[in-house]
């Protein structure tokens, strides 16, 4: 049952430098994920999902961001410790990643070709007849018609479904082990949605390529992921196979996750937002848990310490109410 | 350490306490506090105050008049006696440049304040009814706006005859396009959002929404254009007054001294010195003032 | 197609704005007493016949400007006011291009330093290089021009005796006076391509560029530059407007002879044709560039073209 890794994650801090004061974006996150594997990150606006992302790559802007403390373990090499050099041939090439708005991804001056040609450039051998054919290879892949046209147009020709598709080409190009999407759907109207996880799906299925799926949209997760985390103010609040989690929400946010989402079967963009009272702030946190002020289970410990993650019945949760100490444990 | 009173239920009330909100600042607070850790103009917001003292009170603490003409005592160069030194009539320079300074900065100040009554009640109607009527006046403002400013005011000057009061006619009316564009600008964006319509519903009048609820939104951006026009109207008094325009003597702006100064340059250079440097410092004061307040009001960056 | 309307409507737009600038010459040479189209003013004679037939004095007034419009549209500027040999043409004619050959220079000078200024500060935010670019940039939109004319003309010119003070004839007696009317113009050029290039650099395409793996050099180069760049075009109207505008001081100060250091002498001496038809003609000069930089930009930015032909 040992599963190799592909990547882990290491109690990952990044945080903002801002005018206001520090934002602590993403505050001591472990996860790993296995080759072939499709992991979930869901979670409110804000609450670290893209920061998480970025860090792995490196892509965080600074300043104001920093990776302050932790690890990202990729074959045997901690990526925040290797020299910049090094990145460059990660990035795009083991580890791509596919961002939320495909509507800003692609730069407005520059043709499709150049842009899906340059990443062929940088991390292959191959030559510019090669390349031409291996885009519209690609092309066809994600299921475009008339590839050798939208090579030739600009990104303000094509529509957004259209976009987010050379999208997904760019990040397969390489054959990545890793793809991080970062909310691929979530800007694209509802069939275009359905028809991007459809693909997606089908690349993961063929190329057994692993996926960190970002997203806000349970139903999303649902029918992609075998494994969820859920963020709440940047750390991993459960972490869980996804059956389970459906069937047996742990962490009290997380039900309230799933009481927001009434339909599970539908793409439909759901407000997670009705979770009673508001994200917290990421300058001036919460004392103890930093759920316990829309908790409906709060109890005295959690505004004093903050709980850590646990093994429960082999899935981990972050909750007080689990504790073995606690005498009215939540039976299960 | 960790017991079983700790599990109890959190009661309610004390969630709401524990609640922290950090101070919501208004408008102005908020600018100010960013403005406040940008160094660079507030060394321009004191320099200007500084500036304005020279100017303002200056000439009450100097033993001369900006008229006293010597004649035995010309071109003398700066000395305890005349700390800027005398011109060619024997006046000191140093009251001179005060008096300059006097001018000139009501040329900056007049000017900037004309532009700006213009400007926002041209853009404000404009950007308010929008249709027609806003195409209409925008129009009006592309041609006047295609025209180089400088030609016009010089056009202006030509008719109006030298003068301080015809300066700021001048300048008043070839500036304000420039505000009246951004006025219109903000008032286009703001106009969509909730409150205008909000306080529309409420029964308020087009006068009401327009003066209440719309242009204390759109101060930012013109606090700055009104900033960055001060120092724009020293520069075109100065100019005006360099090709025979400005105001006529025995009063002299910084940009007459400095035009006079320019004419005598190789035998007495201190003459073009001292209102050289307050017009630079002036100009740099109120830049850096300009570029601070652009970035403490740019609504993109307030949340 | 699309672009043919476009370009009409630009056109015709123009003509309104060349016809408003000559009817308000027109009108403002009626308002000024003693001015060209007053009657009773000491004259020499041979001007005064010359204007007097010219103009049509003896005429109403809507037919003298019918008949001003007329000239102007066959590009005639009619005679100088002071001088009777002199017309308004021929002066253009002898003086422009120095004006020309000096702007022609800043211009560029404005744009390469001005460039090069801003992408370097916006590289290294913050940085010395920043502070020192930013800094000089500042003092570029501080100095009046006709202080910085001097400065240089006394400091470099005329004590240190690199370049000829005053005149014109040889390249180097352009430096000088090329440099005075650049530097305010290459130092707002500075500001906008930092402030630009910053605002690009934050952009989604750049975060994905650098995604894929590419050189740091390359995301530079290929996906930032060109983006932060492109604005500029759309300033090169206000450049060539504020370099011909700043020729009328730094000309004059130079003793350069061109047409600036001509119009500066002739509103000395009131020479209201003179003003009036060079006015006309910088103005003509500005819109029709700012015509051209407008068809030129539809051209270099993809998204434009596509902008216009929906509208
Ligand atoms: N460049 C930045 N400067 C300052 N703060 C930042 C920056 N980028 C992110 N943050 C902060 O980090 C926190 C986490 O942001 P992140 O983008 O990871 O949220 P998210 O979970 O992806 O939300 P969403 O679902 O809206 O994409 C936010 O509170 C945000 O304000
Ligand atoms: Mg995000």
């Amino acid at each position: 049952m040992t599963k190799q890794t592909l990547l882990r994650v290491e109690n990952l801090h990044t945080e903002f430098r801002t005018l206001f004061g520090v934002v602590k974006a993403v505050r001591g996150i472990s996860f790993e994920i296995s080759p072939g594997e499709t992991i979930g990150i869901v979670g409110e606006s804000g609450c670290g999902k893209s920061v998480t992302g970025l860090s792995i790559l490196n892509l965080i802007p600074n300043p104001p961001g920093l990776i302050t403390q932790g690890s990202i373990w990729w074959e045997k090499e901690d990526l925040l410790k290797i020299p910049r050099k090094q990145w460059l041939d990660i990035r795009g090439n083991k580890i791509s990643m596919i961002f939320q708005d495909p509507m800003s991804s692609l730069n407005p001056v520059l043709t499709i070709r150049t842009q899906m040609k340059e990443i062929l450039q940088y991390h292959t051998q191959k030559t510019a007849v090669e390349i031409e054919a291996e885009c519209i290879s690609l092309l066809n892949k994600v299921r475009i018609r008339k590839p050798k046209e939208v090579l030739s147009q600009y990104p303000h020709q094509l529509s957004g479904g259209m976009r987010q598709r050379i999208m997904i080409a760019i990040a397969i190009a390489c054959h990545p082990d890793l793809i991080i999407a970062d909310e691929p759907t979530t800007s694209l109207d509802v069939t275009v949605q359905a028809q991007m996880i459809d693909l997606l799906r089908d690349i993961q299925v063929r190329t057994n390529t692993a996926i960190l799926l970002i997203t806000h949209n349970l139903a999303v997760v649902a029918g992609m992921c075998q494994r969820v985390l859920v963020f709440y103010a940047g750390k991993i609040v459960e972490d869980s196979a996804i059956d389970d989690l459906f069937a047996h929400p742990l962490h009290p946010y997380t039900m309230g996750l799933l009481k927001a989402v009434p339909r599970l079967t539908s793409l439909d963009e759901e407000p997670l937002a009705t979770i009673p009272g508001s994200p917290p702030d990421l300058i001036a946190l919460p004392t103890g848990c930093t759920f316990h002020p829309r908790c409906q289970f709060a109890m005295q410990i959690c505004a004093i310490e903050e709980p850590t993650l646990q093994t429960v019945k082999g899935r981990k949760v972050a909750c007080w109410l689990y504790d073995p100490r606690n005498p009215g444990r939540l039976a299960e | 350490m960790i017991n079983d009173s700790l599990f109890a239920p959190l009661p309610k009330e004390a969630l709401q306490k524990k609640e922290k909100t950090r101070p919501s600042l208004n408008f102005w607070q908020d600018g100010w506090s960013r403005l406040k850790q940008n160094k660079m103009s507030m060394i321009g917001l004191y320099l200007i105050i500084l500036i304005a003292l020279f100017s303002i009170i200056g000439p009450f603490l100097v033993p001369y008049t900006y008229q006293n003409i010597d004649l035995a005592r010309t071109f003398l160069n700066p000395s305890w006696q005349h700390w800027f030194g005398t011109d060619e009539l024997g006046r000191d320079v140093l009251v001179r440049v005060m008096w300059g300074g006097r001018i000139s900065l009501t040329v900056g100040l007049v000017a900037s304040f004309i532009n700006l009554v213009i400007g926002v009640i041209y853009g404000g109607i404009s950007g308010y009814f929008g249709g027609k009527i806003d195409e209409f006046m925008m129009r009006i403002v592309d041609i006047i706006y295609s025209i180089p400013i400088l030609l016009i005011v010089i056009l202006l000057m030509v008719i109006l005859k030298p003068g301080l009061t015809n300066i700021f006619i001048a300048l008043g009316l070839s500036y304000w396009v420039g505000m009246a564009r951004i006025v219109r600008g903000q008032i286009l964006t703001l106009k969509e959002q909730e409150f205008a319509l909000a306080a529309k519903m409420l029964g308020a009048t087009n006068r009401q929404v327009l003066f209440k609820h719309l242009l204390p939104n759109t101060i930012g951006p013109i606090t700055v254009s009104v900033t960055l026009m001060i120092p724009n109207a020293i520069f075109f008094e100065a100019f005006l007054s360099f090709i025979g325009l400005g105001v006529s003597a025995p009063m002299a702006s910084w940009g007459v001294l400095a035009s006079d100064g320019i004419r005598a340059i190789n035998a007495y250079p201190f003459l073009l010195f001292f209102p050289a440097f307050f017009i630079c410092l002036t100009m740099l004061s109120f830049n850096f003032l300009g570029d601070g307040l652009r970035d403490a009001f740019d609504p993109r960056l307030r949340k | 197609m699309a672009l043919a309307t476009y370009l009409i409507r630009k056109f015709i737009y123009i003509v309104i704005v060349v016809l408003t600038v000559a009817t308000l010459t027109f009108i403002m040479a009626h308002a000024i007493p003693g001015g060209p189209f007053t009657r009773e003013k000491p004259l020499p004679p041979a001007v005064k016949k010359n204007i007097e037939a010219r103009y049509n004095l003896d005429k109403p007034v809507l037919f003298q400007y019918f008949d001003y419009m007329k000239n102007l549209i066959r590009l005639d500027l009619g005679p100088s006011f002071r001088y009777e040999a002199l017309t308004v043409n021929d002066i253009i004619r002898q003086k422009f291009p120095i004006s020309a050959v000096l702007g022609f220079v800043a211009i560029i000078i404005a744009l390469i330093l001005g460039i090069a200024a801003g992408t370097i500060s916006a590289l290294y935010p913050h940085r010395w290089q920043d502070s020192l670019f930013m800094f000089l940039a500042l003092l570029g939109v501080s100095i009046p021009s006709f202080i910085l004319a001097t400065f240089l003309m006394y400091v470099v010119g005329f004590k240190l005796g690199w370049f000829p003070v005053a005149g014109w004839g040889s390249p180097a007696h352009i430096v000088l006076p090329a440099f005075t009317l650049a530097a305010y113009p290459m130092a707002f050029i500075a500001k906008t391509i930092r402030t630009n290039m910053l605002e690009v650099l934050n952009q989604d395409y750049i975060k994905v560029a650098r995604a894929k793996g590419l050189p740091e050099r390359i995301v530079l180069t290929r996906h930032a530059i060109k983006n932060a760049i492109l604005p500029v075009i759309t300033y090169l109207g206000p450049l060539v407007a504020s370099v011909f505008t700043g020729s009328f001081l730094v000309e004059s100060i130079f003793a350069i002879p061109g047409l600036g250091k001509y119009f500066v002498s002739s509103i000395y001496d009131r020479d209201y044709t003179v003003i009036m038809g060079v006015t006309i003609f910088y103005c003509v000069l500005l819109v029709g560039l700012n015509f051209l930089v407008d068809i030129s930009y539809t051209f270099v930015d993809p998204r434009i073209r596509i902008v216009k032909q929906n509208d």
